[in-house]
């Protein structure tokens, strides 16, 4: 996809982290890396939409941080990052190395070529674990994390769920009855 | 140590958002029997308000370099005055610049954070806080803990009720002075977004589509059951951001619009957690999908598993004819 390198950093130790755990863990690898100029995030993941791993990093590292980037220009040094906010557009500058989150708008990814795909397997990776970041059992995983998920339940039973058969008719006067009754629907 | 620790905060630099934070924290006040403080950074207009709409004290930062927000000073600001207080409980509301700030502040102070938390209630003892937020497409509630203080959740805007105004309270405004740093970025020029959207936020129906419907010619059905049900038409994210059929101001889900009609129609909208998590706080869910598996119908109040194109000229016309007669 373009990399240069990569590093995998994976450790069964990492299980029940939340996302002080995680920015912790990624604050250790930046720190071996040591040479950078810029860090890229996505602002939430689709699981989990939780927003906080970009911002949270960027604090530890104590680097700027430019969220919701729809598009980003170097300049120099400097880095000119278009941000998509609910009522506004935004143009933002910041100082290299930096922390920017970006929502999909961002790029489409492209699609590898048979070129990029075999050069890919020449690339240098790395596997990183706990041990090669130096975290201690207390800095990862469930027992470096701040917030604890007390239990998990399936959602169920908050709506209604009843199904409508019939034909397209049968369905309509159903729907338009149990709306009536429901109130939201006015008849004049 | 959670003695050290007390009152309820709540911080939007959105006011109506904030009066929302200021109805739910006054329940939690009174359950933890604490006091309720309104954190009002920037402008010292409006500080009354917070305090009629529930708000026991303000404390309010009015340094020029917080008339706009920008998420280092905030989260110098909100970081000082959170070390210094020791508040037990701080909501926070979940704009997107809330949603950025709130985790730097917190990985500041070393606490945790519950994104976009649906349901915030005191455990049986009264000791901690019950966070609840939804995951994994919507299908699971997932109830979280902080181990440290204070509790920090972020919330979304329509969720909990502002309580009405009340003129007659009283409380006290305290001017506070937080050390600001120089932020490290720089605004360099903004534009609002075109206002295209319907307003969708504060519609009482919404006929929503998404990939269900198969050409951009097809909205028209959809904008005739609209109509004849009294609505505005949203979407869902891939039809504004990919296909870009309706503009962006009118998709719902996460990212986008989160609306609280009465009266919510999702025609082939199969239900992702981006979405549902959008329309959460409507009264009545109607779904239409002609796949019987969609996970949208665990989301449903009366669902419909029939063809989309079969399906909504009937529903249209049938309740047209109802609301004539």
């Amino acid at each position: 996809m373009g990399a240069d390198e990569a590093i995998l950093i994976t450790d069964p130790r990492f299980e029940g982290s939340d996302s002080h755990a995680v920015a912790n863990a990624l604050a250790a690898a930046v720190t071996k890396i040591l040479d950078y100029d810029l860090i890229i995030c996505g602002a939430y993941s689709e699981d989990l939409f939780a927003f906080q791993t970009g911002p949270r990093l960027a604090e530890i590292c104590n680097l700027p941080q430019i969220t919701y980037a729809t598009k980003i220009t170097l300049d120099g040094t400097k880095i000119v990052v278009e941000r998509d906010l609910e009522t506004e557009r935004q143009v933002v500058e910041g100082k290299l190395p930096c922390l920017v989150t970006v929502v999909r708008e961002i790029n489409e990814p492209r699609l590898p070529t048979l070129m990029s795909i075999m050069a890919a397997s020449k690339k240098p990776t790395a596997t990183w674990n706990a041990a090669d970041l130096s975290l201690g059992e207390d800095e990862l995983g469930f027992n470096g994390s701040l917030i604890e998920v007390l239990r998990s339940t399936v959602v169920s039973g908050e709506r209604k769920r009843i199904m409508l058969e019939g034909d397209s008719k049968e369905i309509s006067l159903k729907l338009a009855k149990a709306l009536q009754q429901e109130g939201v629907l006015k008849v004049t | 140590m959670q003695e050290e620790n007390h009152g309820v905060w709540i911080f939007s630099e959105v006011p109506k958002l904030a009066f929302e934070l200021l109805g739910k924290g006054s329940l939690l006040a009174k359950a933890l029997r604490s006091e309720l403080v309104a954190i009002s950074i920037g402008s010292a207009e409006g500080n009354e308000d917070y305090i009629k709409h529930g708000a026991d004290k303000v404390l309010t930062a009015t340094d020029p370099a917080l008339a706009n927000f920008h998420v280092d000073t905030y989260t110098d600001a909100l970081s000082e005055l959170a070390s210094e207080h020791k508040p037990d409980v701080i909501l926070i509301g979940a704009t997107r610049n809330g949603l950025e700030l709130a985790p730097r502040f917190a990985e500041r102070l070393k606490i945790g954070c519950v994104t976009e938390a649906t349901r915030i209630e005191p455990d049986a003892d009264k000791r901690y806080l019950l966070m609840d937020r939804l995951t994994l497409g919507g299908n699971l509630v997932e109830t979280h803990v902080s181990r440290v203080r204070p509790q920090i959740a972020t919330v979304a805007r329509g969720l909990f009720s502002a309580l009405p105004a009340d003129d007659s309270r009283k409380g006290q405004v305290v001017k506070v002075e937080p050390k600001i740093k120089d932020p490290s970025t720089k605004l360099l020029e903004k534009k609002p977004k075109e206002a295209k959207g319907v307003g969708l936020a504060d519609a009482s129906v919404i006929v929503s589509f998404g990939r269900g419907i198969r050409k951009k010619e097809d909205i028209v059905m959809v904008e005739q059951l609209a109509d004849a049900v009294g609505g505005v038409i949203g979407c869902s994210r891939p039809i504004a951001e990919d296909l870009h059929w309706l503009p962006e101001e009118q998709y719902i889900g996460l990212s986008g619009q989160k609306v609280s009609p009465r009266l919510y129609f999702a025609c082939g909208i199969s239900g992702q957690i981006q979405h549902l998590t959008g329309i959460r706080n409507s009264k009545i869910i109607i779904s239409v999908n002609n796949d019987p598996k969609a996970p949208i119908f665990e989301f449903t109040d009366y669902g419909i598993v029939a063809d989309l194109y079969q399906i909504l000229p009937v529903l249209t016309e049938t309740i047209k004819q109802l609301r004539k007669s």
